[in-house]
């Protein structure tokens, strides 16, 4: 037996510790890289007592909880469903259920911690799975939670039944077959081991519905709140203003949650988000505007962090015609655009963490430090246009005569600020014309489900860090998220190996020339991954936000309020 | 319908022959003395347009060259207005969004009454069915708040130049077409087309050489009192972030987005381009005040 | 009179049906399909695929005939339901009626502020014509005439945030949950919109006042020896709040409008800054049924202001 997949990046793990009070204090400067992170930051790793006599699935936060009150918070993302599976709004939602494991709230999601797996056991050739369930745990309904539950949510996601539309499936497709030997156990049966297993269920989707509300709805939970076994019980829903859950007494951990009730707002305006923890009107946020942070960092009684996000803002190309079908051409636009202006364009919205294919928070990113000097990424811009214009003019683009391309952009500050920035340094520094088409944001998919685009800024992440489940889907030949066309077949036989490699040092070094390979031929250009600003006041304790290692807006059965 | 070029301004032509100069003189010296301020104002708007056409050469930097070195910088002395959250600079910007400012507002004024004042002359002179079934749809038109129906249009026609000036200008087409009606209405009874008529004139040679040119003043009242309206929408829209699309400057798209949506808007980027809508539309409404109580006193109450 | 009411009513009957068809072929031309991207925090960006998006548009009833659609549509109307939102599944009706107060309130609160102000500042100008009051009365209406209140609106915010750093609470308090907080919402609204609303009723009163004070009826009141300020009470007075109703009624329009650029000024959660959240991410459910709102309450106000004035003007008769 063995206990962990990746028990190496414990060490890792150590060294970061403090990362949270370093990016607190960074200044935040609107130009240029005044905010820098020096380590790259993992994501969690399985705890080794995960199938010990300590049972991890407890967490206690630090201080001396008291149990009471009502966290307000202020949250802005839409929520087009209920239904957790069917890209329904995990930052709400998540609260009423629980995972099989999940990250650890009170050390900054450093491990992985048992859920409603008790403990887990690997097989050796790290293909078996075997979870042992929690006894005597119940969804809010009464329904007793067993094995048949965890079947059904994931069977639902594997295999979706007509009329189901499941995002999450992809992130499975190394998963055979799930069985229940009995009523408190699951085993996963895979396919090739898999380094990241535990992230993907650890994530915030990870959620287990019950075999019943899935039965009773026909597998479509969309318009329907179903019953959880989490902390928090549903109470009320003003659609598109706010949530109220309240304190689930019978919660298997008898010593959480401690707070009474858990209020979300739903302010839709990014810098109003901000406001409401300044003014009061909220105890926290999970983001908040730039500007907006900028003034919480300063006050005394509401703490602020920066955190590393999976989500980035990218400059996606349709690499099946025209200029940008030659790498070239698409390497230059890598070289010639300064991902540091860009930083500095969009700085009264949000953080840009510049870094590479891989953000930061995996631990297989590439360190800021080297970041500094690479090509492309490093401030210094003269350089790289040089070879961007020779790499243009190899290309047949020598003086000038570059066709006009057209950038897509969605209204709003991407509009407003990225796209601009863009068309100018494309102008200045390569002598490529475009022209700017703002379109909806609703549209922006259709254009690239139809490949229907030549140049588009718009964002894109995934909830697991690992480059194997986004490598598959964005950039893999024929990939089903693979909207720009990209085929490049050294890239794609890399990208098998690293799917099935284990071992962290032969896997880095893999991932570094996958990374390199992008870097050569680049499938669309990156302008940055973005930081989250969490703000809140001083009293929201027991979420150890100032010590997380990246950005998840999930779970807080631990917070309590020191008032 | 569409109207041969027969010229239309018999109706200003004085009885006394003067130079064509000396007629032009008299013309403004009377408004002058009518009106000062609308003069002025009149003054005001030849110079926007002048400004406009020479945007190039006394903008000190091109408006959409970002410097990311000075992003969100106050008035200093190499940007006299700032510059906005790309280092462009704000007094350029303004410099240029004139241009988009006039064009939108002119063109949605023109093409918007031209097609009122067509549709009214047809709607009152042709009357009967087509009066009625004209009647019911200006009514539709009319039952939108203009700028809600101008923003409807946009999102169906999707943002830019073009669309924003056909959703202006249909707005302005509902009022055109009924005030041109009341004035045909009154005209069509009157005793010379009645005249004409009994020697045999057809109906379009009627609404062309007759009717035509008794609404010409009503409907110079109209565009410029609409074209006040006209640029408060083109800012209004862009705004509200369905108007002229970036990168280019309108005062309005300068006011939106991002700066509408700060928490701590830096002020010259809010003043500025504000202060720029409110002299335009304030010169406007000046002058189509005095316009009105030169051509007509008693439109007053009509366009009123 | 009824016959009148009933009348009008009955024009207004295809005139609202024209607005629907209007409001129902702009929405079917709009580009792009709010449907095609699932877009979660936590999974990220989906974008269905062809297959997909054809079965949820089944399911919404979206690959029936047009014909059908607009059916559909008014049925649902005619029920009081009107669908759900493309991006947010919310119940329309019920957002409409938890915004719908906020904006009315705003509106009424406007065009109570511009009474407040214009009728009192038109009567004074016109009472003491060409005084230094009166010339600085016309240059105030000429300015807040001018002025576009979406911009007003940002220079408030710029300066209560900077100087007072002091915010509008952020969520929908109704009038009944707590009075005081719901006036700190919409109070700042209403005074931008009020003040521009004012100076057009203040223009109005003012020629309207100084017609009635030469007016022979006014004049014949002096000579019987009435005190000056009852006759102005009393005639000019009634004299000009005809044409201040007719103001504010064909203000309505640009009042309506203005309450959702001001709106989305102040971030105020009302029916205008949904209506704008709604035509910025396409969502046509949700655009079609709130300018359907906009358009009744549009014809029905005016209808209402129709009346009004023939109640106080018994010289208009009605045919």
């Amino acid at each position: 037996m063995r206990y962990v997949t990746r028990r190496q990046f414990l060490q890792v793990a150590g060294v970061t510790t403090g990362i949270g009070l370093l990016a607190a204090c960074a200044p935040g400067t609107t130009a240029g890289s005044g905010v820098s992170l020096v380590v790259p930051t993992p994501v969690p790793t399985p705890a080794p007592e995960l199938s010990g006599e300590m049972d991890m699935g407890m967490m206690r936060p630090t201080g001396s909880p008291r149990h009471g009150g009502t966290l307000r918070t202020a949250f802005g993302v839409t929520m087009n469903s209920f239904d957790i599976h069917q890209g329904g709004g995990t930052h709400v939602l998540s609260q009423m259920y629980n995972n099989l494991v999940r990250n650890n709230l009170v050390n900054g999601l450093r491990t992985i911690v048992p859920d409603l797996a008790r403990s887990l056991d690997v097989s050796d050739d790290g293909r078996t799975y075997t979870f042992s369930l929690r006894e005597g745990v119940t969804y809010h309904d009464g329904t007793p939670f067993t094995s048949a539950d965890v079947l059904a949510t994931f069977n639902r996601i594997m295999d979706p039944p007509a009329g189901i539309i499941s995002p999450l499936k992809a992130e499975f497709t190394f998963v055979e077959e799930i069985t229940a030997p009995d009523a408190g156990t699951v085993v996963f049966h895979l396919s090739a081991p898999r380094a990241y297993f535990l992230n993907v269920l650890a994530a915030t989707t990870g959620v287990i519905y019950s075999e019943k509300s899935l039965q009773e709805n026909d597998f479509d939970l969309r318009e329907v709140i179903a019953p959880g076994t989490g902390a928090f019980r549903f109470v009320e829903h003003q659609p598109a203003e706010r949530w109220l859950f309240e304190r689930n007494p019978d919660y298997w951990d008898a010593e959480l949650p401690y707070l009474d009730q858990l209020e979300m707002l739903h302010v839709p305006a990014w810098s109003d988000r901000g406001t409401a923890v300044l003014t009061d009107k909220a105890d926290m946020s999970w983001n908040v505007a730039f500007e907006t942070w900028e003034e919480g960092d300063a006050r005394e009684d509401i703490t602020a962090n920066q955190l590393p996000n999976f989500g980035a803002y990218w400059l996606f190309m349709n690499n099946a015609q025209g200029p940008l079908a030659d790498e070239r051409v698409r390497r230059a636009i890598n070289l010639g655009v300064s991902k540091h202006n860009l930083k500095a364009a969009f700085g009264t919205q949000e953080v840009i963490n510049i870094t590479r294919w891989v953000p930061q928070g995996d631990p297989y990113a590439t360190s800021p430090a080297e970041l500094a000097e690479m090509p492309g990424y490093r401030e210094d811009k003269s350089e790289d246009i040089e070879t961007a214009k020779a790499l243009l003019a190899a290309a047949g683009y020598g003086d000038g005569g570059f066709p006009e391309l057209e950038i897509l952009s969605a209204s709003g500050p991407q509009a407003e600020l990225l796209a601009p920035a863009v068309q100018d340094m494309l102008s200045r520094n390569l002598g490529i014309p475009t022209k700017i088409r703002i379109i909806e944001r609703a549209s922006l998919g259709s254009e690239q489900q139809q490949g229907t685009y030549e140049l588009m800024v718009h964002t894109r992440g995934h909830g697991v860090s690992d480059i194997s489940p986004r490598g598959n889907l964005w950039w893999r030949t024929g990939g089903s998220q693979n909207f720009g066309s990209y085929a490049n077949p050294t890239f794609d036989a890399l990208l098998t190996e690293i799917d099935d490699e284990t071992e962290f040092e032969t896997r880095k070094a893999q991932i570094d020339e996958a990374q390199n390979l992008l870097d050569e031929n680049p499938p669309e250009y990156l302008i940055g991954y973005t930081y989250h600003l969490p703000m809140w006041n001083n009293k929201v304790k027991g979420l150890a936000l100032d010590n997380r290692i990246f950005a998840e807006w999930g779970r807080m059965e631990t917070v309590w309020l020191d008032v | 319908m569409s109207l041969p070029s027969t010229p239309l301004q018999h109706h200003f032509q004085p009885v006394e022959e003067l130079s064509h100069w000396a007629r032009r003189r008299a013309l403004v010296a009377r408004f002058y003395r009518l009106s000062p301020v609308g003069t002025w104002s009149l003054g005001g708007w030849i110079l926007l347009i002048l400004v406009a056409i020479v945007a190039p050469w006394i903008a000190p930097y091109d408006p959409n060259m970002a410097d990311y070195a000075v992003v969100r910088q106050g008035p200093t002395m190499a940007h006299w207005l700032g510059t906005d959250n790309l280092g462009r600079d704000v007094l350029s910007r303004i410099v240029f969004g004139t241009r988009i400012t006039l064009m939108v507002s002119l063109a949605a004024v023109f093409v918007g009454d031209f097609l009122g004042f067509l549709w009214g002359i047809g709607s009152g002179f042709l009357g009967h069915r087509f009066d009625l079934f004209s009647q019911r749809l200006v009514d539709i038109l009319m039952s939108f708040p203009s700028l809600i129906l101008a923003l409807m249009l946009l999102v169906a026609l999707g943002a830019g130049l073009e669309t924003v000036i056909i959703a202006i200008a249909v707005t302005q087409v509902p009022s055109a077409t009924r005030i041109t009606r009341s004035v045909v209405l009154s005209v069509r009874e009157s005793m010379y087309v009645e005249a004409a008529r009994m020697i045999g004139v057809t109906n379009l040679g009627l609404m062309v050489r007759h009717v035509a040119p008794q609404v010409t003043a009503p409907i110079l009242v109209v565009v410029s009192l609409h074209l006040g309206g006209a640029i408060f929408a083109e800012s209004a829209l862009s705004f509200l972030g369905l108007g002229i699309p970036p990168p280019d400057a309108s005062w309005g798209n300068m006011l939106g987005g991002v700066t509408a949506t700060a928490f701590k808007p830096p002020w010259w980027l809010v003043v500025f381009p504000g202060l720029a809508i409110t002299l335009a539309i304030m010169a406007a409404n000046l002058f189509g005040d005095a316009l009105r109580d030169f051509l007509d006193p008693k439109l007053r109450q009509r366009i009123d | 009179m009824r016959q009148y009411i009933i009348n009008r009513l009955l024009i207004a009957i295809p005139t609202l049906v024209g607005v629907t068809i209007l409001i129902f072929l702009a929405m079917r031309v709009i580009p792009g399909d709010p449907l095609q991207t699932i877009y979660s925090e936590s999974t990220g960006v989906y974008i269905l695929s062809e297959e997909e998006l054809a079965e949820v548009r089944a399911s919404l009833g979206l690959d029936r005939p047009l014909y059908r659609q607009y059916l559909d549509w008014m049925a649902q109307v005619l029920r009081g339901e009107m669908g759900y939102s493309f991006w947010t599944k919310d119940p329309i009706s019920h957002m409409i009626l938890r915004r719908g107060p906020i904006s009315a309130q705003i509106a009424l609160f406007a065009i109570a502020l511009s009474w407040l102000i214009g009728i009192p500042i038109g009567l004074i100008a016109a009472y003491w014509r060409n005084s230094l009051l009166d010339q600085m009365s016309r240059l105030g209406i000429t300015v807040f005439l001018a002025v576009p209140s979406f911009w007003l609106g940002l220079l408030i915010i710029l300066f209560t945030v900077l100087t007072l750093r002091w915010r509008p609470p952020l969520t929908i308090i109704q009038f009944w949950e707590d009075p005081g907080a719901n006036f700190s919402l919409i109070a700042l609204p209403s005074m931008t919109l009020g003040l521009g609303l004012g100076a057009a009723t203040a223009r109005m009163a003012r020629s309207a006042a100084l017609e009635a004070l030469y007016d022979d009826y006014v004049r014949t009141a002096r000579a019987k020896g009435l005190g000056d300020m009852l006759v102005i009470w009393r005639h000019v007075f009634k004299n000009a709040m005809l044409p201040v109703i007719t103001t504010t009624g064909l203000a309505l329009g640009g009042l309506l409008g203005g309450t959702v650029s001001v709106e989305k000024a102040f971030a105020v959660p009302g029916l205008g800054s949904l209506m704008v959240q709604g035509m910025q991410e396409r969502d046509w459910m949700m655009i079609q049924n709130l300018v359907l709102v906009y358009g009744f309450i549009y014809v029905f106000v005016n209808l209402i202001v129709d009346i009004s004035y023939g109640i106080l003007d018994p010289r208009i008769r009605y045919g």
